[in-house]
């Protein structure tokens, strides 16, 4: 490794620094110009300062995260920060796109209706139960052992779910069914939605259907209305998890 | 399959692109010392290098190559902002930036020395350096929350920058 020059005189660092803040006159910078041109040891301690300052403002914005060579550090950080700005990505599309409810929670107990402000594990157990959903509900797993709910989605898609059933909401256009009985899922013209299964055809554009999901995954599409489309297999086989790479 | 060939070329050149942000806005910022400049700097010269995207070979370096490109970028932001800004000249510009690409392996080092030197310092000089970048404060609000001079401040940044980049000297030193 070489080693690291002698410092320049504190003078000549006092003038970068104050190119650094822009607090220098014209003919500061200009004279300041010259003097960088002219000498190398002083254009290495400019590299130097302005790479410790933009180093001090990452270290001190993300503490904690210490980036490697340029290249490997795309390795190293990539596959995290894809998955983290996928989940962010899947979490704003899905935020606002759930139901237009203004009716507090009193009446809605009030009303003998069920408040659903997480999807993730709910389970939902008394038959008959009516569901009304928050506006700021997050994407999530959906769990209905027994009984009927519905789901209405910003996009007009209306998720009727008979439990037992599970099913995963990806955004307000897409879904996932982990498991289910006769489903029917009805949708407007505009709406897109898209509602997949491990082995599914994908099925949108004001369809209106029935899903069954069996113990194993497998599913099994009644339509009711409209055209199935050609299967897509837009998510893996077994499909993990709401991202990144399911149609919306 | 072509179109596939070329949207893989298209993510990778993305992917290179995104990873290497800081990098070329540090070699960006060393040629243009006004902060928001640098960034302009930076957006104009993302797009320039998009145009050229099909250009780049990525059996070689993603930065050396960009900073070819980001250094016509500064010379043409220097004749734009020459009569209103205060802008290096040049030769200067040219100098600095074959400078920054044969300095970049040791400035590495650097960075590295620098995270166990800040670690060294005393807790209310850190917390002054927190202040300053984490919350992006100038040295005049930092003075007022601090209530401390300004130009007192200002010195005792300095004394940090320059204690700090003695440390990493001596850290650098030592290994040799």
């Amino acid at each position: 490794m070489k080693k690291e020059s002698t410092p320049i005189p504190p003078t000549d660092y006092a003038r970068l620094v104050s190119l650094l803040e822009g607090t220098l006159s014209e003919f500061e910078f200009k004279k300041l110009d010259r003097d960088l041109q002219n000498d190398p040891k002083l254009r290495a301690a400019w590299i130097e300062l302005q790479d410790q300052e933009s180093e001090l403002r990452r270290h001190f914005s993300y503490p904690g995260v210490r980036k490697v060579a340029p290249e490997s550090k795309m390795v190293a950080f990539w596959p995290t920060l894809a998955v983290a700005a996928c989940f962010l990505v899947v979490a704003l599309l899905a935020r606002p796109f759930f139901f237009e409810n203004s009716k507090t929670e009193l009446e809605d107990q009030a009303n003998s209706v069920k408040m659903v402000t997480s999807l993730d594990s709910l389970t939902l157990q008394n038959n008959g139960e009516t569901v009304q959903v928050d506006p700021g509900l997050e994407p999530g797993v959906l769990k209905v052992l027994e009984g009927k709910m519905e789901l209405v989605l910003l996009s007009g898609a209306k998720v009727a779910i008979e439990g037992p059933a599970e099913i995963q909401i990806l955004s307000d256009k897409a879904a996932y069914l982990n498991r289910g009985e006769d489903s029917p899922v009805a949708t407007t013209e505009q709406s897109g939605f898209t509602l997949t299964t491990r082995d599914s055809p994908n099925v949108d554009l004001g369809s209106e259907f029935a899903v069954h999901v069996d113990h194993s995954g497998a599913s099994r599409f009644r339509v009711f209305a409209n055209d199935l489309e050609e299967p897509k297999h837009a998510c893996p086989k077994p499909y993990h998890g709401p991202c990144p790479i399911c149609e919306f | 399959m072509e179109k596939d060939s070329n949207t893989a070329q298209e993510e990778a050149f993305v992917l290179a692109l995104t990873s290497h942000h800081e990098a070329l806005l540090r070699f960006i910022r060393t040629l243009v010392p006004n902060a928001s400049d640098a960034e302009d700097v930076f957006q104009r010269a993302s797009v320039s290098l998009w145009k050229k995207h099909q250009d780049y070979d990525p059996s070689r370096s993603f930065y050396t190559w960009s900073c070819r490109f980001i250094h016509f970028e500064v010379l043409n932001y220097r004749k734009r902002s020459a009569r209103d800004r205060l802008s290096f000249s040049e030769d200067l510009i040219e100098s600095l930036a074959e400078d920054q690409i044969e300095s970049e392996p040791r400035l590495e080092n650097r960075r590295q020395a620098l995270v166990a030197c800040i670690g060294k310092m005393s807790t209310d000089d850190q917390k002054i350096l927190q202040r300053r970048y984490e919350e992006n404060s100038t040295i005049a609000e930092l003075a007022k929350e601090l209530k401390r001079p300004v130009k007192q401040l200002y010195k005792h940044l300095e004394k940090i920058r320059r204690n700090l980049s003695l440390c990493v000297d001596r850290s650098l030193n030592q290994m040799t």
